[in-house]
């Protein structure tokens, strides 16, 4: 058997043959030549061998093997093996470097004196890896809720996480309401809406942070929509207004962009609020009412919050309403007396008179800082007063 | 006959009396040829690459950055590695090459315009990789300071102070310059050099004489890549910070090029004078001629006129001596071959 052997070889074009039964065999570091006159097919059998022409019979083979087939075992194995190594350097680019290495190195890093503990920071960029690779398996058993019974009741709760969110003492209303939250987390993306007690529609982050409260379901549904929506919406100019585009439909219209774009980050700062959760007696609001943005258990932290949000957007102004609370502004009133100045306050409010500018100069720095649940760094702009 | 490298022993001679001069105003000019030292380094790293090999390169700023940074890394206060100078010397050099593999390998099928263009988004991809990886490289703000290599590391310029005299980084530097030099004259002789002109000029005569063009392109580009490493680690080192991302743009790489263009391409001795003639001008000529004018009462500034006196160097040796001040042998045939036809 010849280093490159040809058998049988024919070429035609349509009626003409151009060379007919060739056989050669040539072996390795042999010089071979193939003389003949013009037109006898020496350049069409060369042609042939490397594979610009296709033999229309007999076979070429090279150490032993056709060319005609290269699509191998071997081939396909490199193949798969390429598109492995790809995939894997993908998901680690989108695991984000940069993250990873703050988790490995920078937060394990503490001093020149101290030993670098190499065993956490591997066990935590593992951790890291796998957290970032299990993220979208896990959201999709997040979301998926389960009806189980518990001491008499149907608890409606997160598959994954166990997380019980409502009781019902039917089980097929139990089993409706799950239904229901399952198609609301799904078509909310990141926004989930759970009902507290007191009957009202809460949407909540997937760390449980507040966004917004509605008094109905589809109002809570439609909020979560535009959110999710909001996220990957497009700023366009039409007819000299600015809209918010998500797949043709707007969702917000502007008289000029700089607005629009402050809309934008208000409604993902509104995404990030983080908010202590329980039944708060005072409320944060944003300046049209109609985004909560904090609930809180005293002033203190409802003040904090409020100048942390006036700082994070120059325009989100704030309105503090205060709700059946027995202390109203550093005060103590008895129940009706309290009712009632809350709602002088609100009306107040209401006019367009915000709360006097020494409470917001009162806040201790310490109290501005960050939510912790929340990523994105605190922008520092100055904040304007009507 | 064996003639006397005249030029090579007086330019060496020079460089090593040089910091025998007393005085601050010649310690500043100093430091500066301590910088064009380590650009030569650079010009010569990328001399392999275009100059031998003739593969137009356009991100060599990118493994100048990627020497810097991994320096910078490995030996700064703020990560744990803390490995020392020599150890992340080597590192640099080595990563940078790998970098260079890396980039090289599923690349050097294209050829020509493509290949180039292929380099210049790896030089962006590097230089936004190190703006917005802000852990790992300080984004805009660099890692500083580097440690200057301790004295024990290096017990033959032990004496000299590392960080208040330019001196002992003068000579480390020059020292690696020589070295590179050494490994580069006898390379460019060698078999693999003399395969990397043959690639140059002839690609498919030179596979059909049974050269592995693959093979020797890729070895081309990755000495090239550690060679840019080894300089942005001297470099990040003998400034005690890497700089930020700023100093491994494209800019850079474009006037590295020049260098290679003005002194002479696909040789030595044109690559170290090209980088001293441009550098010069640009680092130690233009402050002085500055304040000088400024001082005869004039507004001018020679630092703003110093791209329109590079592009017009670049377009007059273009038209009057294309193949550089100091050509390779072969280059000058080759040029004057096609003028004359």
């Amino acid at each position: 058997m010849g280093f490159l052997e040809i058998r049988a070889l024919t070429v035609r074009f349509g009626g003409l043959t151009a060379v007919s039964q060739v056989d050669l065999s040539v072996e390795r570091g042999q010089i071979f030549s193939i003389i003949g006159p013009n037109g006898a097919g020496k350049t069409t059998v060369f042609n042939a061998i490397t594979g610009l022409y296709q033999p229309t019979e007999g076979e070429v083979l090279f150490r032993g093997r056709s060319l005609r087939d290269p699509f191998r075992l071997g081939v396909a194995l490199a193949a798969a093996a390429i598109g492995l190594c790809t995939a894997v350097l993908l998901a680690l680019l989108s695991a984000n470097v940069d993250a990873a290495w703050r988790t490995a190195i920078v937060l394990n890093y503490t001093d020149r004196g101290e030993r670098f503990p190499i065993a956490k920071a591997w066990r935590d960029l593992r951790g890291f890896l796998w957290a970032n690779v299990a993220a979208e398996c896990e959201w999709n058993r997040n979301v998926r809720m389960e009806v189980k019974k518990v001491r008499g009741k149907y608890v409606v709760r997160e598959e994954f996480r166990k997380v019980p969110l409502e009781e019902y003492d039917d089980k097929e209303v139990a089993q409706r309401r799950a239904k229901a939250l399952y198609a609301m987390t799904v078509l909310a993306g990141s926004a989930r809406t759970t009902v507290p007690g007191d009957g009202r529609w809460f949407l909540v982050t997937s760390a449980n942070e507040y966004i917004s409260f509605h008094d109905r379901e589809d109002e809570a549904r439609r909020q979560a929509q535009l959110l999710h929506d909001l996220q990957d919406s497009e700023l366009v100019e039409e007819g000299g207004l600015f809209h918010l585009r998500h797949r043709g439909r707007t969702l917000a219209t502007r008289p000029n962009a700089f607005e629009l774009e402050d809309y934008k980050l208000e409604m993902e700062y509104a995404a990030e609020a983080a908010v202590e959760s329980g039944r708060g007696t005072w409320l944060v609001f944003s300046e049209d009412r109609k985004t909560l943005l904090g609930v809180f258990d005293s002033r203190e932290k409802a003040k904090a919050r409020l100048v942390e949000v006036a700082i994070q957007s120059g325009k989100f102004l704030y309105t503090l309403k205060v709700r059946a609370s027995k202390e109203l502004l550093g005060k103590t009133y008895d129940p009706e007396e309290a009712e009632r100045e809350a709602q002088k306050l609100e009306e107040l409010l209401r006019l367009g008179e915000h709360a006097p500018l020494e409470e917001r100069a009162g806040v201790e720095p310490d109290a501005l800082r960050h939510e912790p649940g929340s990523s994105r760094p605190r922008r520092h702009r100055l904040f304007t007063l009507r | 006959m064996r003639r006397i490298p005249w030029f090579e022993a007086v330019g060496l001679a020079l460089l090593l009396l040089y910091p025998f001069l007393p005085g601050t105003e010649f310690a500043k000019v100093g430091e500066q040829i301590r910088t064009i030292l380590v650009f030569c380094i650079l010009a010569l790293g990328l001399n392999v690459v275009v100059g031998y090999s003739g593969l137009l390169q356009l991100g060599i700023a990118a493994f100048f950055g990627i020497g810097a940074y991994l320096t910078g890394i490995l030996t700064v206060d703020q990560f744990p590695f803390q490995t020392g100078f020599w150890w992340a010397l080597l590192a640099a050099t080595l990563g940078s090459g790998i970098a260079g593999l890396v980039l090289a390998a599923p690349t050097l099928r294209l050829r020509g315009d493509y290949l180039a263009i292929v380099t210049l988004g790896f030089g962006e991809v590097v230089k936004f990789a190190i703006k917005y990886f802000d852990n790992i490289t300080n984004g805009t703000r660099a890692l500083d300071p580097l440690p200057a290599p301790t004295p024990a590391s290096l017990p033959l310029l032990g004496p000299l102070q590392w960080n208040d005299n330019y001196r002992a980084f003068y000579y480390l530097v020059l020292g690696f310059l020589v070295l590179v030099v050494l490994v580069l004259r006898n390379l460019e002789k060698s078999r693999l050099g003399r395969a990397w002109v043959a690639i140059r000029e002839d690609e498919l005569a030179a596979t059909y004489m049974g050269i592995h063009a693959v093979r020797v392109k890729l070895s081309a580009f990755a000495l090239g890549a550690a060679l840019a490493g080894l300089a942005g680690a001297l470099y990040a080192t003998s400034l005690r910070t890497t700089g930020g991302p700023d100093s491994y743009t494209f800019n850079r790489s474009i006037t590295v090029l020049c260098f290679l263009i003005i002194g002479g391409m696909g040789n030595i001795r044109g690559a170290i004078l090209g980088t001293f003639l441009l550098m010069g001008y640009d680092n130690i000529l233009t402050p002085r001629l500055d304040d000088w004018v400024q001082k005869s009462g004039s507004s001018f500034r020679f630092t703003d006129v110093k791209l329109i006196v590079f592009g017009l160097a670049l377009i007059l040796m273009m038209r009057f001596k294309p193949e550089g001040i100091l050509p390779s042998r072969r280059m000058k045939e080759e040029l004057h071959e096609e003028a004359a036809s």
